[in-house]
Order: C-alpha cells, then sequence, then structure tokens
C-alpha cells in the first residue's frame, strides 16, 4: 500500500500531537503516560473513531525496539554513577534471579491454573518478566514524587537492566519451541554471548564515544547530538549483528558516558531527552494501534487472574528473594516489588513469537497486552501512595540553585562580578575584614595563582588576587575607589 | 594549569595598532574571535566592554586584563596583544597599558575563567615576567613565556 507523504506526517503530527497533550491528562488522572499513549493509539487504531488500519507486527517490533534502544540509552545517560553504585549489586540481583524467578512463577501458574502447555507458559512468565524502563523513569523522575534511600537509582537500574535477561529467554524459548534440538547447553552459550558481547561493546563504545567528544571539536554545538545518535545505532547494531544484547550495550553505554566528564554533556542529555520522549510516545501509539481491543474482552478473565497473581505474589517473590542478603528492610521490599511496572518490553516480546509462527501466539499476545495495561494502571497510579503508605517517601526540596543564583535572583541589586586586586593596590597586604568593602559586600572566593579558596574575614589579600564578590552594583565605584593604589603624592 | 593551551599563535599581535582604550579592546576581540571556540564576536566585543564599564580591568604596572564570561565562546579563549608605546585604558594607576590579555570564557566555566585570571596576574605581578613579555619577538616566544612563566613564579 502506498501513501502519500502528506497523508503520513498528517497522521504522525496528530499521533505525536495527542500524545503530548495526553501528558497534561495524566496529572490530572493521576494515570502514567504509557497508557495515555496506548489509549492514544488504539482510538486512533482500526477499531477506534481514527480508523488506522496497522497490523504490521514486524513494523511494530522494528519501532519497538528502535525506541527502547533511544529510552535505554537516555536513561543511562541520565543517571547519576555516584548515586547508582552502592545499589549494583542489588540491581543486578534483581534484574538477573529476579527476572528468572518471576518467569518461571508465572510459567508455573499458566501451566497448572491457566492450563497452558509447558512450553507456551514458561514462554509467557518470559515475556512477562521485566520490567519496563520507560514507564519506571517517567514514574519515578514525577516532580512529585521524593523516595527515601537508595529506592529510586535501585529501581531506575533494574528497570534499564533486566530487559536483556528477558529477552534472552525469549530467544531462546522461541528457539527451543522452532527447533527441539536447541539443549540447555545452548541456552547456556545464547546467555553469554548475548550478556559478554552486550557488555563489552557497550563499554567500549561508550568510552569510545567520549573519548571522541572531547578531542574532537566540531564547529557546531547541534553536530554533537548526530555524532551521538549515531553511536546509539551503531553500538545497537553491531551488539545485534554479532549475536550480543543491543539493549544491554546502549544501556551501558549511556552509564559509562554519565559516568566520564566530557563536554557539551547537557546539549547531549537535553537532546537525547527529547528523542526519548518520541521514542516512547511513537512506541506505545504503534503498540496501540496494533491491538484490537475486542480481542482484549475474552482474555479478560484469564488476564486478571495472572495480572493479580504477578503483582501479589510473583513478582514479591522474587524481589524478596533476590534481595534476600541484602541490608534493605521488608516495608523497602514491599515498594520494590510494587514498582514492578510492565509496558512496552513484553508486548514487544510478544511479538517475537508472532513472528516466528508459534502456535497459540495471538492469545499469548492479547494476555500480554491485557496484563501490562493492568499492573501500568493499577500500580503506576499508585506508587506514589504505596510509598506514602509504607512511610517511604520525603519532601523534595526544590533543585540545588547554588547559592549565588539563588542570592542574586532573590535580590535583583545583587550581583557577583570578579575582580583583581590591583598591583600596589592599597588593600593588599591587609586582611578582608580591615580592606574596608562597603557594607553588604561580600568575598565569596579568592583565587591566587590559578588556586581557588574560600577565604576568611582574616585571610590577606595579595595583588594580582582574583576576587569573586558578591555586592550590589550601587557599591561598585566606592569598590573601585578602594582597589586603586594611593594616590601619589602631589597629583 | 599550561595556560598556552588557551591561547594560540593568531590569537597573538605584538604590535597592536589601537591608539585609545575602544580600539584596543576591538582588535583583542579580533584576535580571539580567531580562535575555533568563539562564535560571535560583536557579542565577545559587548560582554567585555559590559564588564569595563564596571570596573577597569588595567589592574596597574601597564597590565590589562579586559574578559567576560558570555555565551559568544564555546571555551577559555585568551588573546594577547603588546603596544609598545602604551595605550590609555583607565586603568587604576593612571598610566598607560603595554601588555593586553583578553580572557573570554563561557558561561558555565566559573572555575576556569577564575583562575586562569588569576594565574595570569599573579605572573604578571612580577616585573621579571613583565620585562619578558615586553622583550618576546614573535607568537610563538610568547607561548613559550606563558608556560615558562607559569613553572618558575
Amino acid at each position: 500500500m502506498y501513501l502519500p507523504l502528506e497523508y503520513l506526517l498528517l497522521a504522525a503530527a496528530l499521533l505525536l500531537g495527542a500524545g503530548v497533550l495526553a501528558t497534561k491528562l495524566s496529572s490530572n488522572l493521576g494515570v502514567p503516560y504509557l497508557v495515555l499513549f496506548l489509549a492514544v493509539g488504539m482510538l486512533a487504531g482500526s477499531e477506534g473513531p481514527g480508523g488506522i488500519p496497522f497490523e504490521d507486527y514486524r513494523m511494530a517490533r522494528a519501532i519497538g525496539n528502535l525506541a527502547l534502544a533511544l529510552i535505554l540509552f537516555s536513561g543511562g545517560l541520565d543517571t547519576r554513577w555516584s548515586e547508582v553504585k552502592p545499589s549494583f549489586k542489588k540491581a543486578l540481583s534483581l534484574s538477573s534471579l529476579g527476572v528468572l524467578l518471576t518467569a518461571f512463577a508465572v510459567g508455573f501458574f499458566a501451566r497448572w491454573v491457566l492450563g497452558f502447555s509447558s512450553l507456551e507458559a514458561i514462554l509467557l512468565g518470559a515475556i512477562i518478566s521485566s520490567t519496563d524502563a520507560a514507564a519506571v523513569f517517567s514514574v519515578l523522575r514525577s516532580k512529585k514524587l521524593g523516595l527515601k534511600g537508595e529506592l529510586k537509582p535501585l529501581l531506575e537500574l533494574e528497570s534499564g537492566s533486566n530487559d536483556p535477561m528477558a529477552v534472552f529467554l525469549v530467544i531462546g524459548l522461541v528457539e527451543r519451541a522452532l527447533h527441539p534440538e536447541f539443549t540447555l547447553g545452548n541456552f547456556a552459550v545464547l546467555f553469554v554471548r548475548q550478556m559478554a558481547v552486550g557488555a563489552a561493546v557497550g563499554y567500549l563504545l561508550g568510552r569510545a564515544l567520549v573519548w571522541v567528544v572531547n578531542r574532537l571539536s566540531l564547529d557546531h554545538e547541534g553536530l554533537y547530538p548526530v555524532l551521538s545518535m549515531a553511536a546509539v545505532f551503531f553500538c545497537y547494531s553491531t551488539t545485534q549483528l554479532f549475536g550480543g544484547s543491543g539493549f544491554l550495550s546502549v544501556y551501558i553505554a549511556g552509564l559509562v558516558m554519565a559516568s566520564q566528564p566530557m563536554a557539551v554533556k547537557k546539549t547531549l542529555l537535553r537532546f537525547h531527552d527529547g528523542l526519548a520522549w518520541l521514542a516512547q510516545i511513537g512506541m506505545f501509539v504503534a503498540l496501540g494501534l496494533l491491538v484490537f481491543p475486542s480481542q482484549l474482552l475474552p482474555v479478560a478473565p484469564k488476564g486478571f487472574l495472572l495480572a493479580a497473581f504477578l503483582l501479589i505474589i510473583a513478582r514479591p517473590l522474587a524481589v524478596f528473594a533476590s534481595l534476600f542478603f541484602s541490608n534493605l528492610g521488608w516495608k523497602e521490599k514491599i515498594f520494590v516489588s510494587w514498582v514492578g511496572l510492565r509496558g512496552a518490553v513484553p508486548i514487544v516480546l510478544a511479538t517475537y513469537p508472532l513472528l516466528a509462527g508459534l502456535s497459540g501466539a495471538k492469545p499469548i499476545f492479547n494476555l500480554i497486552f491485557f496484563v501490562v495495561l493492568t499492573s501500568a494502571l493499577l500500580q503506576g497510579s499508585t506508587v506514589g501512595l504505596a510509598a506514602r503508605f509504607l512511610g517511604l517517601s520525603r519532601s523534595i526540596l526544590p533543585p540545588a540553585a547554588t547559592a549565588l543564583e539563588l542570592a542574586t535572583e532573590a535580590n535583583q541589586e545583587l550581583s557577583v562580578i570578579e575582580l583583581l586586586v590591583p598591583y600596589s593596590s592599597r588593600i593588599a597586604g591587609r586582611s578582608i575584614v580591615d580592606a574596608g568593602f562597603p557594607e553588604g559586600t561580600l568575598v565569596v572566593l579568592l583565587s591566587r595563582n590559578g588556586k581557588m579558596n574560600a577565604p576568611s574575614g582574616r585571610t590577606v589579600l595579595e595583588e594580582g588576587d582574583l576576587l569573586y564578590l558578591l555586592t550590589e552594583q550601587k557599591n561598585l565605584p566606592q569598590v573601585e575607589t578602594l582597589l586603586a593604589p594611593e594616590a601619589p603624592v602631589g597629583e | 594549569m599550561k595556560l598556552s593551551k588557551f591561547c594560540g599563535e593568531e590569537l597573538i599581535s605584538l604590535e597592536l595598532k589601537a591608539k585609545n582604550k575602544e580600539e584596543a579592546m576591538q582588535e583583542l576581540v579580533a584576535l580571539a574571535a580567531r580562535s575555533k571556540l568563539v562564535r560571535d564576536e560583536k557579542e565577545l566585543l559587548s560582554a567585555v566592554l559590559e564588564r569595563e564599564k564596571l570596573v577597569t580591568t588595567g589592574v596597574g604596572y601597564g597590565v590589562g586584563f579586559p574578559h567576560a564570561k558570555t555565551k559568544a565562546t564555546r571555551g577559555v579563549v585568551i588573546a594577547f596583544g603588546r603596544s609598545k608605546e602604551g595605550i590609555e585604558f583607565e586603568a587604576m594607576d593612571k598610566k598607560p597599558v603595554h601588555l593586553f590579555f583578553l580572557i573570554a570564557a563561557p558561561e558555565d566555566a566559573i572555575g576556569a575563567h577564575l583562575n586562569v585570571m588569576a594565574q595570569l596576574s599573579f605572573i604578571m605581578k612580577d616585573e621579571k615576567n613583565r620585562k619578558r613579555f615586553m622583550d618576546v619577538k614573535s607568537p610563538g616566544e610568547v607561548l613559550e613565556a606563558l608556560d615558562r612563566a607559569a613553572e618558575t613564579t
């Protein structure tokens, strides 16, 4: 089917615009963004008023993978390494053991309670086993939520790093379904390859990009984001081509870049943040278009049972087991269990068996979609409530503006100025307190020969010292006179 | 901190043509604008003049450090200009200025900006160093003198 560009762009514009406006609704309804983006897609889809026919699972999977790569990279890049470092081991345990336990627990339930075949059941478990980075990031980073201790970095790190495990399980299980000779040994090889190649490529490319950005002096700042986007695509595609986990590599590349001092970091952060939003809206809208809401109703009873089991038993079981040796209290563990938001990854993963042509894949897709919606709606809208209920929330201070910005903003008369103590100045050799600065003038910093000091009143000034002065502008003439050399006699 | 890395031979003039303060500023900013880091010469000039209006940067002994923190540059840049005859610069000691170091820094590099300026002013309060800069014969020697002076002062 050929569509003229104008129609495609118009559709994209309307869908993205509706997605952006939907975020305003989100804060009123207390519903996470992803539910509304999905709703936009469903309304625009073939069964909604929009009537856009979209049933291309291959395309949806491609959009999903691309979007997730961009979201994971941006999430990694926006991570403060010093903040997440203490949570690293716990997150690793959650994203390996936790994912495996969730998959098996759900698989067990699907086999014995819902009556799926063994393979379908474990596949279902694997697909739903990872938490969603996009959903967790946007819920946790919403401005209203403050969390005690290391909960925020831990949950973010978990959601960013557990997708590769789920992807590995699903790929392995689909292989197993297609080729019964695919053994446990093959599983092990697949696992090592996915993780090792993913981690290695991500680490190396992250370091390389930092190196390049710091040394390459491009004429226009706007070129750096283009370079970093190219790097993300390169990272994802080469890793995948070498049989590694592309998600793991882009996430690690982002983390590595975040941990290194780098030029134009702010520009890159802002660009990738925007790109991640575009990816998120695009992906969820596409997934919303993909599903047929009428097909969700028949799976509702099983869906409710499965969602309830996942939320109340499987996830807490996985969390408590994975964090058994950690220093977190039971309240923290319950909270971590509750922030096991499912999102795009399970839906994208559910297209794998569909595209592989496995029988029974369609009901699984619809079931997964239903569980994701339930989890996002129920958990996503009550994360803040859960935090307060468990006594884990804390009030948020406004972002720490530097003291100087604060002072100059609160009093428009105040400003900061850098001043050199002139050679043979009359105040050279005097202490700051004796120098006679006008009232309301403060020497905030002092740099002598390129070394910065925090001065006190007793600090003795020298010729050529650089003072960073907080003062009112009207005092400046007086300060200037003060700094000047003694007037030569007879002039 | 090697000061020469903020400078460059193309950012140096050993014979400023300027006759007064305003011309000197224009000439120095034009030098700085040769750096790839400087995006906007006009904006840099107005920022330097703006700062100069508040308190003079002519610190005496024939040395001046005009400077600005501005979006017009992407990194710290030092331009050097010399005038053998001296230029009237409203200096603190009312004497003409011979040696000019123009320092341009981006808005988010307060620390680097302050330290570079402090190091330069520390070096130039030493008479030996002022003589050294008065005597240099080529831009290459200026860069050398910057680092040598930093090491020996």
